[in-house]
């Protein structure tokens, strides 16, 4: 299998930082709180490979760090050490070999509007709340060069029906429609430009189960049908072990264990995971 | 060879609440060749499971060696390979039958037997569809069931959708975890039949029954597993 994305040694300190902050911080100490200088460490040396076509599933609960290597990875912010590269991906074949913190931010911007999509737990997030459903799938295809407006009206949609979104709602404002149609506008704005990586933080968290259990299965076939390598975030170990095959398990910043999804969820060796297996319902 | 064990041993520590550490098996060997069928024997909590599991990587070994002769790779010491390696022998190489229905909701049982045909071996989704029908039929799944989600079957009826799932591929080693156990006598002896085809195609297999009966039919030899004192 082919390594699409190499994350190494990822690191986000928040805070003036000092030489003790990894040392004195992360699950052997029970905080991610650096008594030395007061920097909290979001996450550090966060390490791991995504395969082509895989799902990878981050597990952990608030105040692991899940999110923030989300968010690193998005260039939503900078880490404050680590790397990460990309490896023969479809459109990024100029960003081989190079580092993606360092890329300059034209650069960023090619790759979040083609190559790494971001799927958040809230949709407003990742929604303008001015423009209609279909006017924020159009404003993606906008940024990256989409000019002739029919082509534009019927990629939008066949993407929003392809979510099985209603599409006599496609005019609707994102808050006029529920938390699951959001989702499915969200998501269809992720894929518009066709990303080979896609990154979903808790997709489904806060849906009514009925509804989850739609989105889930929307995802799943898009992952089929689509070919695309995810990373999967979430704290719920039902939905990682429907979705993904490895698993990566945090706790204060730091990965405690990582295996395959069954393995992670059987004969989990670290004390954390045990205690998260165990308190399943 | 097909498959080598040799002194495995694997034990549970638990760390969290009442701190303990759980011995689950110790020292087994044995070989396994193609077309073979190895059957696992023993009281209920001797680890019979857990050998298959280990061999899946479901467990991770404590101690001893899991040698798999892969077609694609050579010789794997399952026991640290690389979990993408683990994945891509599951989905070309190693099936596995749990005692319990593995749960995919939502998906037709026609679908979830054609699923690993059309995402691993492209083969073409009409006829994986085609191939799983007709597999389920012989394992005597009603037609007006194919289209429907299992989890509202019988425990036979989901046993035998699991089994044909694990098998349409013909995997090069089957491992078989009390396959017969919620199976009515007709079904079983399908079941024993499609696994003899199998063994004909020099697939091999590990299995656990509690049946005297099944075991004797389709075994080659018998591994006693004692529990661990």
């Amino acid at each position: 299998m082919r390594v699409v994305l190499r994350v190494s040694n990822l690191t986000k300190i928040h805070g003036r930082g000092c030489p003790e902050c990894l040392s004195l911080t992360g699950p052997e100490h029970e905080t991610n709180l650096c008594k030395r200088c007061g920097s909290v460490v979001a996450c550090a040396n966060v390490s791991f490979e995504l395969y082509e076509g895989e799902i990878l599933g981050i597990l952990g609960e608030s105040g692991s760090g899940k999110s923030t290597v989300i968010k690193l990875l998005n260039f939503e912010m900078e880490p404050t050490f680590g790397e990460a590269y990309l490896y023969n991906v479809r459109g990024a074949e100029w960003a081989n070999g190079k580092n993606l913190f360092s890329l300059n931010s034209y650069q960023k911007r090619m790759l979040k509007n083609k190559v790494i999509s971001v799927v958040y737990q809230n949709p407003l997030l990742g929604l303008n709340a001015n423009v209609s459903a279909a006017g924020n799938v159009a404003e993606r295809l906008l940024v990256s060069g989409w000019r002739n407006y029919s082509l534009i009206n019927a990629r939008v949609e066949s993407l929003l029906e392809k979510m099985e979104f209603p599409i006599q709602r496609m005019k609707d404002l994102p808050k006029s429609l529920s938390g699951g149609m959001q989702q499915r506008v969200q998501i269809a704005k992720a894929l518009a430009n066709e990303p080979s990586i896609l990154l979903l933080d808790e997709p489904t968290t806060g849906l009514d189960l009925s509804v989850q259990a739609r989105v889930l299965d929307l995802i799943r076939k898009l992952h089929r049908e689509l070919n695309l390598s995810m990373i999967f975030v979430s704290h719920d170990l039902r939905v990682i072990n429907l979705l993904a095959d490895r698993v990566i398990v945090m706790k204060l910043g730091r990965i405690v264990e990582m295996g395959l999804t069954d393995q992670i969820l059987n004969d989990p060796q670290h004390e954390y995971t045990q205690l998260l297996v165990s308190s399943q319902l | 060879m097909l498959l080598r064990v040799e002194n495995l041993s694997k034990k549970f520590e638990i760390k969290v609440g009442q701190k303990k550490l759980i011995e689950s098996i110790n020292g087994i060997s044995f070989e396994l060749e193609k077309g073979e069928f190895l059957a696992l024997c023993g009281p209920s909590g001797a680890g019979k499971s857990s050998i298959l599991k280990c061999i899946y990587r479901t467990y991770i070994p404590t101690k001893g060696h899991i040698l798999y002769n892969s077609y694609e790779y050579g010789l794997v010491p399952i026991q640290k390979a690389p979990d993408w390696q683990m994945i891509r022998l599951r989905r070309k190489e190693i099936g596995y039958v749990s005692q319990f229905f593995s749960v995919i909701p939502r998906v037709s049982a026609m679908d979830i037997v054609a699923e690993p045909l059309v995402r691993y071996f492209g083969v073409d989704e009409k006829e994986a569809r085609e191939r799983a029908r007709w597999l389920l039929r012989r394992l005597g799944i009603p037609s007006n069931l194919l289209d429907a989600y299992p989890s509202t079957f019988s425990g036979g009826e989901q046993q035998r959708v699991n089994i044909a799932r694990a098998i349409i591929w013909k995997p090069r080693l089957l491992l078989l975890d009390e396959p017969t156990a919620s199976l009515d006598e007709k079904s079983a002896r399908i079941v024993l039949e499609l696994l003899k085809e199998l063994k004909e195609e020099e697939v091999g297999m590990i299995g656990i029954f509690h049946n005297e009966a099944h075991l004797k039919a389709i075994a080659d030899k018998v591994l006693e597993v004692k529990k661990y004192e």
